[in-house]
């Protein structure tokens, strides 16, 4: 039985459960504070951006391994 | 199933160096860069023009951002920062462009044929964003040895606590672990990006619009990785120069909103 088509649906998708919740909470955070100082909105916003980009690298990484995973054949 | 390379495909030979298409397409960025700047130097005025507004725009916001994290030494390092962003910036949005990842020669390997193109993304290739990253570590090193002398770097891992040897091991560690994650990063981001496209090509002319809505979003990435890209590597610069008081946890307040929350926030990325 192959199981490469399922190690690359449990890479992304376990890996993705960390940072979907650490993207939410960066955000979760960001509007309550431009709800608080909507005056520094942009600050806030690309200070987000950055929170957010890094921790959606922990997905790209878990996405890494899936697409080696499935477009890879192991010998 | 669409053939997709993790690794830049070998266009030609030039002795025994190898050429890939991704060194043609940083070749090409490079030259689109040195070229465009070359042009608006020739030309520039008082009152900027577009072109020169162009340019100058993210340069100044990228001047900004430095000085604003390091008042003191950012002048110094900012041309590397700068060039890293507009280098990065140029590589992801020229590889938006029709041709980049299409136009090429079948190749015959094993029983089927590969397509082999002529352009792949220059950031799309781990080679070009692990040299990038490898430069902005060696910097970041460089400058906290010639800031503070090689003691009084080597001192900056150290907390006065008995756990001191295992704690400088895991920073240098962590600090060296810095290229990996800056690189991977970059790297992940624009490949996966591609490799999207050319999934949802392969479903079919139905799907001809659902690749466009991708590559508006890659626009969008593409601005987002090289900001952060940047971003990380000023600021790894700027926590190496920083000054260190006797006791770590009260040391120096950095200036920038970005990095509010000292060392220990900042270090979680790596």
């Amino acid at each position: 039985m192959d199981l490469q088509p399922l190690a690359a649906g449990l890479a992304i998708g376990l890996g993705a459960i960390g940072p979907g919740l650490g993207i939410g909470i960066a955000v979760s955070k960001a509007m309550e504070a431009i709800g608080r100082n909507p005056d520094a909105t942009g600050e806030i916003r690309s200070a987000m951006i950055l929170g957010a980009a890094l921790a959606e690298a922990v997905a790209i990484y878990a996405l890494l391994i899936a697409i080696i995973l499935v477009f890879i054949k192991a010998a | 199933m669409p053939e997709v390379s993790i690794s830049a495909e070998t266009v030609f030979q030039i002795g025994p160096i190898p050429v890939t298409n991704s060194m043609i397409a940083t070749w090409l960025t490079m030259a689109v860069l040195i070229g465009l700047a070359l042009y608006v130097r020739r030309r520039a005025g008082l009152v900027p023009n577009r072109l020169q507004g162009l340019l100058e725009w993210p340069t100044e916001y990228v001047l900004d951002i430095v000085k604003g994290a390091d008042s003191k030494y950012g002048v110094i390092y900012f041309p590397l920062i700068g060039a890293l962003f507009l280098f990065i910036l140029t590589a992801n949005w020229m590889s938006l462009l029709p041709g980049f990842g299409t136009i090429g020669v079948y190749v015959q390997h094993g029983s089927d044929r590969v397509l082999i193109p002529f352009l792949r993304a220059a950031t799309a290739d781990l080679n070009t964003t692990l040299a990038m990253a490898i430069v902005s570590v060696v910097v970041f090193f460089g400058f906290g040895i010639v800031v503070h002398g090689p003691v009084g770097y080597a001192r900056t891992f150290l907390y006065g606590s008995v756990l001191d040897p295992f704690i400088a091991l895991l920073e240098l560690i962590g600090n060296l672990f810095r290229t990996v994650s800056l690189s991977i990063r970059l790297f992940g981001n624009i490949f996966a990006g591609e490799v999207i496209q050319i999934i949802f090509l392969s479903l079919g002319p139905a799907a001809f619009l659902v690749p466009a809505f991708f590559i508006i979003l890659e626009v969008l990435f593409g601005l987002i990785q090289a900001a952060v890209f940047t971003l990380l590597s000023m600021t790894y610069i700027a926590l190496a120069v920083m000054e260190h008081g006797s006791g770590h946890a009260e040391s120096a307040a950095p200036t920038s909103g970005l990095d509010d929350g000292g060392p220990a926030e900042v270090a979680i990325p790596s």
